[in-house]
């Protein structure tokens, strides 16, 4: 009854509109009041939940992101990956997925790539003829990248969910390949969809302007090696590495690139202020939330009801994946890392699954969800950029949306793909 | 009064960004001790995570007014006005409660362990909820301006352009 109620009152205030962190503190004060618990421990685990020295990463990374975002970075990624791939068919599409990555190597945002490399991409395509849903569609899936390569802040977010057992750098490790992975499946995507529809390719500019825009790149994509590399080898916490990666934006930005004015610093410390705001309430209220779900014995309930559906590894899997998807599509990531962790991973564990192979399948999995209408973030911003509706957005994007889900697949079934690489470095 | 709220909002979200920027700080002040000095401050980490609710509590309050949380609004909007509109009034409702929530028990928890004192900076043990009630204060104001703009027929405070996570 209890958790019938927990779950009820969570998804009620949630269709009628209520937001997430405040659905999962109410459904979590009701149901702690039915069960004629103190219902000061609601708020207790509220503050305790926020109150942890690894979530720092997560503002500071948020940060990072939002001054690469504002300092003009991603403009000389896209330049960079436009000598690199723009004389591709579809070329400028090429430029865009390849420029998401190395974006999302610094960043760790996908809204935040999204909107970068998203504001310098979509127009230019758009003027060189290409339809705005295809711009769209293809910012928004490369922006999924960003995800799985290193720096994450939802990564650190599945640490703390997991009960802060697996290592942050081995997770960082096991994104890459995937990363890598999805970033070719969609290339290939975009080049099929390109000469489908007779996109033009740009002129290579030749090795020595390739050279010249690489070397102007790389201050930014330093900041890739830096933190990897201070993580993987332990000189710095994960929460360290964060604040290093703020100074390093700053430092690139401000007097690398001379991109940073007063102005564009105030806007990304009050927009990194509000990302922050907006998710550590969720991972706070989510707190509270599967305090109970674990005093209720949620998971253990969970993990006998898929014995008695399945014994099938695949088949078990697969449910979880088809579970997570359609969350995701109705909810945020940061929520469904928080609630679904707990839930899932006694599950997968209980099949021998290794659970930072579990960490990059969620995340690309609710990854997904942020590309899904109708509440996707990350086409909400590419379709806001590219001045589309998301319905006209979504007609087209069957064929990027199908390789993202192949490649969810692979990376389920495929357990090397994530844990071969963090392998290597052990 | 919407002016008050207006300042109120802008100053919690101008808090927050002193605090955050005070938080790269006082981190990097740490990495620096512990490599070049071979002194990690002792202080850093727990004054850094008090500076860390104060950014997470003032912007989650900003966040009613501005109406930035993320929400699943696609059911109310395609409802009938009329209901669509009591649905609101009773997510707001919901808000404001929580925020309520937050003030009165957050208060309760800080008063019960205020005479401790915390180990490396020695304040009081309860700074450590004043986040929680003060973050809850505005929230519980916020709400409430929303319900009221909405049961006089006023426009909300301006929203703005969806900021998610991801």
């Amino acid at each position: 009854m209890e958790v019938t109620l927990l779950m009820g009152v969570f998804t009620l205030l949630l269709l009628i509109g209520v937001p997430v962190a405040f659905a999962l503190g109410a459904a979590a004060m009701a149901t702690v009041v039915y069960m004629d618990l103190p219902a000061i421990v609601v708020v207790q685990q509220l503050s305790s939940g926020m109150n942890v020295f690894s979530m720092l990463a997560i503002p500071f990374f948020i940060f990072a992101g939002d001054l690469m975002m504002r300092g003009k970075i991603a403009d000389h990624l896209v330049a960079f990956a436009a000598a690199l791939v723009g004389h591709m068919r579809g070329g400028l599409g090429q430029v865009n997925i390849v420029a998401c990555t190395l974006f999302g190597g610094v960043s760790g945002s996908a809204v935040a790539d999204a909107s970068a490399v998203g504001g310098v991409m979509i127009p230019q395509m758009r003027r060189r003829g290409y339809a705005a849903d295809y711009a769209v569609n293809v910012t928004a899936n490369a922006a999924l990248i960003d995800l799985l390569i290193p720096p994450s802040h939802n990564m650190i977010l599945y640490v703390i969910a997991a009960g802060g057992a697996i290592s942050v750098a081995d997770l960082f490790t096991a994104g890459i390949v995937p990363g890598m992975l999805l970033m070719a499946v969609l290339m290939v995507t975009a080049w099929l969809v390109a000469v489908r529809r007779g996109y033009p390719s740009e002129t290579f500019p030749g090795w020595w302007a390739l050279a010249r825009l690489a070397a102007a790149a790389v201050p930014g994509l330093m900041l890739i090696v830096i933190i990897f590399a201070g993580v993987r080898s332990g000189v710095f916490t994960a929460t360290e590495s964060a604040c290093v990666a703020v100074l390093y934006a700053l430092l690139v930005t401000l007097l690398v690139y001379r991109s940073l004015p007063w102005s564009a610093f105030r806007d990304a410390v009050l927009g990194a202020v509000r990302t922050t705001g907006m998710v550590m309430l969720i991972i706070g209220t989510a707190t509270a939330f599967g305090w109970l779900m674990a005093l209720l014995q949620v998971p253990a309930a969970t993990v006998a009801l898929m014995r008695g559906i399945t014994d099938d590894p695949i088949m078990t899997l697969l449910i979880i994946n088809v579970i997570l998807l359609l969350l995701g599509t109705f909810m945020d990531m940061a929520p469904l890392i928080m609630i679904g962790t707990p839930i899932f991973l006694p599950v997968v564990k209980a099949l021998g699954m290794d659970p930072v192979h579990f960490g990059i399948v969620m995340i690309l999995n609710l990854g997904i969800g942020l590309v899904t209408p109708p509440v996707g973030p990350v086409l909400f911003v590419a379709c806001a950029v590219g001045r589309i509706s998301m319905w006209e957005a979504t007609r087209t994007s069957l064929p990027f949306y199908a390789a993202g889900v192949t490649v969810l697949l692979l990376v389920t079934y495929i357990p090397a793909l994530s844990l071969w690489l963090p392998g290597v470095f052990r | 009064m919407t002016r008050i709220l207006h300042a109120a909002c802008t100053a919690a979200l101008w808090l927050g960004g002193v605090c955050m920027v005070v938080m790269v700080a006082i981190v990097a002040w740490a990495v620096f001790g512990r490599f070049v000095l071979n002194d990690t401050p002792a202080w850093a980490e727990q004054v850094a995570m008090l500076l860390l609710g104060w950014v997470i509590l003032g912007a989650a309050a900003a966040g009613v007014r501005e109406n930035t949380h993320m929400g699943f609004d696609i059911l109310r909007s395609s409802l009938p006005e009329r209901l669509g509109a009591v649905l609101a009034l009773i997510s707001d409702a919901v808000v404001t409660g929580f925020g309520a929530c937050m003030v009165w028990f957050g208060t309760e928890l800080a008063a019960g362990v205020w005479d401790a004192t915390l180990p490396t900076t020695g304040l009081p043990g309860g700074v450590e909820y004043l986040p929680v009630v003060l973050g809850g204060a505005l929230i519980t104001l916020f709400g409430a301006e929303r319900i009221g703009c909405r049961l006089r027929g006023l426009p909300l405070p301006e929203p703005r352009p969806l900021l998610a996570d991801g």
